[in-house]
């Protein structure tokens, strides 16, 4: 049997027991090959293959969830009694929902095709993948003042997915990624910096290069060096592009479907209103080839189409997945699930000139912990990064903590020009016009 | 007649043989997972079940782990994949293992928590604590309240034929309430339902504590101030910022404890131990997931750094064997050093004279995330639960708390040791995205200085 013939004879094994009864059935299979390196030789490698079946039944507004990595037949139609029995005795859930005839997708499978996602051209081997590793822990232990690589990492995933519900929903996606990371050190004892460099791509050929990857860690790493720490104060803060995008993704976090219905996100009356300062449009694209977090359509079915979030600073839509758009009265815009490619657009100012413009500040570089609360938007982290003095980044600086609320923050914000589309959420360097600093 | 362990034996030691052939260790993991859990969330009831199964197979050839999963548990898989491992790290090494038996111990009971307690009563509990908790306090905004219960099945199978189980039992009751911000209060063991059914009101009462104190809570302010970490969930920041450094496989990255075997690394009279034996604690094993017996492993003594937190493959690396420290999150999952029941006992001081010594500081209780760099040190932590100590006197509570500072400069610091040792509710730790059940613990402690207190207030007030 196919992954679609399991789905099927699943929710077959369900409507035996529950006429009535709406089945969504999602089969993955994922494989996972990681290897890491460390001082030249390989320190582990993993092979992995695991295959699961996911099972939802609602009966009426009832509802009951399970999964199972045996897939034997009998193991499938105990797991149909389980579930419907689950569902039978759970009390109605307002959420339960499936997409019908008309809200889901029909073409979602020829869809995810045409955004080529799974790279058919390569098969990599151990030896491949350690070569890269190596390459890479090598070109950042070449940068004076590295002391060594903590992580020198090259993994290939693939995964096979198909969602089957029984009233008639269908997709069969495949994607594949590549991922290369690593982790250096300069300095000893108790003057160690450590930083890391990656990259994600769905094809191999996307991949950077993996000698640039290591000197960008390495770099970063002795760059971190003679940290100081600084006075407490309240001072303008530039969020680096490479950290920019956890920034994003609280927004996001902000603007969910759900956590509005449920009044749970300090934005949950901000639509149509200023949430950004003005300039700022942000804007969520499913549709970009190759990209990480590109999809035809949610989990549900529904189409995900690209959604303007934020134009000139104006919040335009929340994520809806079904459930959320019904408790709000909308219509869901395909995203259950999030969030796709996120990004921020470039503003028009220059990084050296946003910077330039500031007297006294911190340019920050890492962020520790994830604290923010999303019903206040309260905003507190351990950071790390580097001093701004006259308009120029200065001496690197350490066990800060920046502080504030991301709504003065967003409101308060200031985009530059050097916008990458690398990952899933992308942002190019941002400036906070104030916030509280907590050094020595 | 044969045994359910002899059956194993003949069916997978010849192939764990071959996938250990010239290599300096292996084993063949095999894990059966079932799990249950009710959520209630904003009224809503969700229920699921899981099985999850398969196995992981192991090659070690000097400090080379080769591994392979899959979520197909028949010996021509295994077989597959042992030919596979033995292809990918070559090696003329001979496997040498240590003696058989040692195991056979009980730090929690094999029952399942699973059958006793049916779908329909285990709903009801979760709508009980949800109208409880809002019935109690009309501030309150949203309730969430998770009943997990799960049974691992693990068997380690040897080349030599040698083969140990481990029952694992494990429930959770997780409750999330929101008034101002969002507090958890957890009640957590290796364990079946029972304690939980009868004393649910105690885990519900203290989230409604923590929310209360939250709402009465200042600004915190921020700067540099003695810092006085509570008794029992204070007890992470000893996990993550130093346990995490005395792990074998960090320390052989280069973390900052490095090379400092009986070196002063901490103030007199610390001692910490990490310790897998306490009975029912969410972080404890009857053997870990190579199949070595669980210990209770001295790491910190009386400031001195004595031992490494190890594996097999690092207690071969650095000598003196595994301290039983080998776990993995699941079969997919490779086995790392992990920590189990991390703890630091008791010194001589009480919280009361601990409070009363100290003039301007920060009375930390517990807390809602934290973060370390373990390579460094460097951690954060949020307090989610907090006071301003003042002239030897609690005052306020305060909010958007947060500790920052480097673990190696800070444990240095502690001056003052309460003799008020008590565990935190435990958690689940992650590390390189493996995820493992864990418990802490403490005294109250002070540190008078070494810790930078973040805050949204920088007015410099006192």
């Amino acid at each position: 049997m196919n992954d679609k013939q399991i789905c099927e004879s699943l929710i077959g094994f369900v409507k035996e027991i529950a006429a009535d009864a709406e089945v969504t059935a999602v089969i993955s299979e994922t494989g996972d090959k990681t290897i890491n390196v460390m001082a030249g030789n390989p320190q582990f490698f993993e092979n992995s293959t695991i295959k699961k079946v996911v099972l939802t039944v609602m009966i009426n507004q009832q509802v009951g969830g399970a999964f199972s990595e045996d897939l034997s037949t009998e193991a499938l139609r105990t797991l149909a009694t389980e579930t419907v029995a689950m569902a039978l005795a759970a009390p109605a859930n307002k959420d339960a929902i499936i997409a019908t005839d008309g809200e889901y997708m029909t073409d979602a499978t020829a869809r995810a095709e045409t955004l080529d996602l799974f790279d058919t051209t390569t098969n990599l081997d151990v030896a491949k993948m350690q070569e890269m590793a190596i390459t890479m822990e090598n070109a950042a232990l070449a940068v004076a003042g590295v002391t060594k690589c903590s992580t020198s990492r090259v993994a290939f995933k693939f995964s096979h997915t198909t969602i089957v519900t029984s009233a008639g929903f269908e997709v069969s996606t495949s994607d594949t990624c590549y991922m290369a990371v690593v982790s250096v050190i300069a300095g000893d004892g108790d003057t160690q910096t450590e930083h890391y460099s990656y990259d994600s791509k769905r094809h191999l050929a996307d991949l950077e290069d993996m000698a640039a990857i290591g000197k960008k860690a390495g770099e970063g790493a002795v760059a971190k060096q003679g940290a100081v720490q600084i006075p407490s104060g309240n001072m303008p803060v530039v969020f680096d592009h490479t950290i920019a995008p956890q920034l994003l993704t609280m927004f996001a976090e902000a603007i969910n479907g759900m956590a509005v219905a449920k009044g749970e996100t300090f934005l949950k009356d901000s639509i149509f209103q200023p949430v950004f300062a003005e300039g700022i449009t942000i804007v969520d694209d499913p549709t970009i080839p190759r990209g990480l977090g590109s999809t035809p359509c949610d989990k549900q079915g529904v189409e995900s189409e690209p959604l303007t979030l934020v134009s000139d600073g104006i919040l335009q839509s929340w994520l809806l997945g079904l459930a959320s758009a019904k408790r709000l009265g909308l219509t869901s815009n395909g995203r259950s699930g999030g969030t796709t490619n996120l990004h921020m657009q470039a503003g028009n100012t220059s990084r050296d000139e946003l910077i330039a413009g500031i007297e006294y500040g911190v340019l920050i570089t890492d962020m520790l912990g994830h604290s923010s609360t999303l019903s206040t938007g309260d905003f507190s982290r351990g950071a790390s990064g580097f001093l701004i003095e006259n308009g120029k980044v200065t001496t690197p600086v350490d066990e800060i903590t920046i502080a504030g609320n991301l709504k003065d923050m967003f409101l308060n914000m200031l985009a530059a020009n050097d916008l990458k589309m690398d990952g899933d959420v992308n942002a190019p360097t941002v400036k906070v016009a104030s916030m509280a600093v907590a050094g020595s | 007649m044969s045994s359910p362990n002899d059956i194993l034996a003949e069916q997978f030691a010849p192939l764990v043989a071959i996938a250990t052939n010239g290599a300096d260790d292996g084993n063949l993991f095999i894990e059966k997972v079932l799990a249950e859990d009710v959520t209630i969330s904003d009224g809503q009831v969700v229920p699921s079940y899981s099985i999850s199964e398969g196995f992981g197979l192991d090659r070690v050839v000097n400090q080379f782990q080769v591994c392979a999963y899959s979520s197909i548990i028949t010996p021509e898989q295994v077989r597959l994949a042992a030919t596979e491992l033995a292809a990918a790290s070559p090696g003329n090494k001979t496997i040498a293992l240590p003696p058989s038996g040692g195991g056979g111990l009980e730090f929690y009971s094999p029952t399942s928590p699973l059958g006793k307690f049916d779908l329909p009563t285990r709903i009801k509990l979760v709508q009980d604590i949800d109208a409880y908790i809002r019935g109690k306090d009309n501030r309150v905004q949203q309730v969430q309240v998770s009943l997990k219960g799960s049974m691992q099945n693990v068997i380690v199978v040897r080349a030599d034929g040698y083969v140990v189980t481990d029952c694992r039992p494990m429930v959770a009751l997780t409750i999330d309430v929101t008034m101002a911000a969002s507090v958890r209060a957890v009640y957590s063991g290796r364990e079946t339902y029972d304690n939980i059914f009868a004393n649910w009101q105690n885990t519900a009462d203290e989230a409604l504590r923590k929310a209360d104190v939250i709402m009465q809570a200042a600004p915190c302010p921020a700067g540099e101030m003695a810092v006085i970490l509570g008794a029992g969930d204070s007890g992470v920041l000893w996990h993550e910022a130093v346990g995490h450094g005395v792990e074998a496989d960090i320390v052989r990255s280069g973390s900052m404890f490095a090379g400092k075997i009986g070196e002063r690394v901490a103030a007199e009279g610390v001692y910490l131990y990490d310790d897998g034996t306490v009975s029912t604690a969410r972080g404890s094993l009857n053997t870990d997931d190579e199949g070595t017996p669980s210990q209770k492993t001295l790491l910190i003594e009386d400031g001195i750094l004595v031992n490494y937190m190890k594996d097999r493959l690092h207690g071969r690396f650095y000598g003196g064997g595994s301290t039983g420290n080998s776990r993995r999150q699941s079969y997919r999952h490779r086995p790392i050093v992990r920590m189990t029941n991390t703890y630091m006992a008791n010194g001589d001081s009480t919280t009361a004279d601990i409070i009363t010594d100290t003039k301007h500081g920060i009375y930390a209780v517990s807390y809602g995330g934290g973060q370390v760099n373990p390579m460094t040190g460097k951690f954060v932590f949020q307090v989610t639960e907090g006071y301003m100590v003042r002239n030897g006197q609690i005052c306020e509570p305060v909010k958007g708390a947060t500790l920052i500072g480097s673990s190696s400069d800070a444990i240095q610091y502690i001056d003052l040791i309460g003799n008020d040792f008590a565990w935190g509710p435990g958690g689940t730790c992650g590390k390189e995205g493996q995820g493992a059940p864990v418990t802490f613990g403490m005294p109250a402690i002070r540190l008078p200085k070494g810790i930078t207190v973040g805050g949204t207030d920088t007015s410099g007030g006192q």
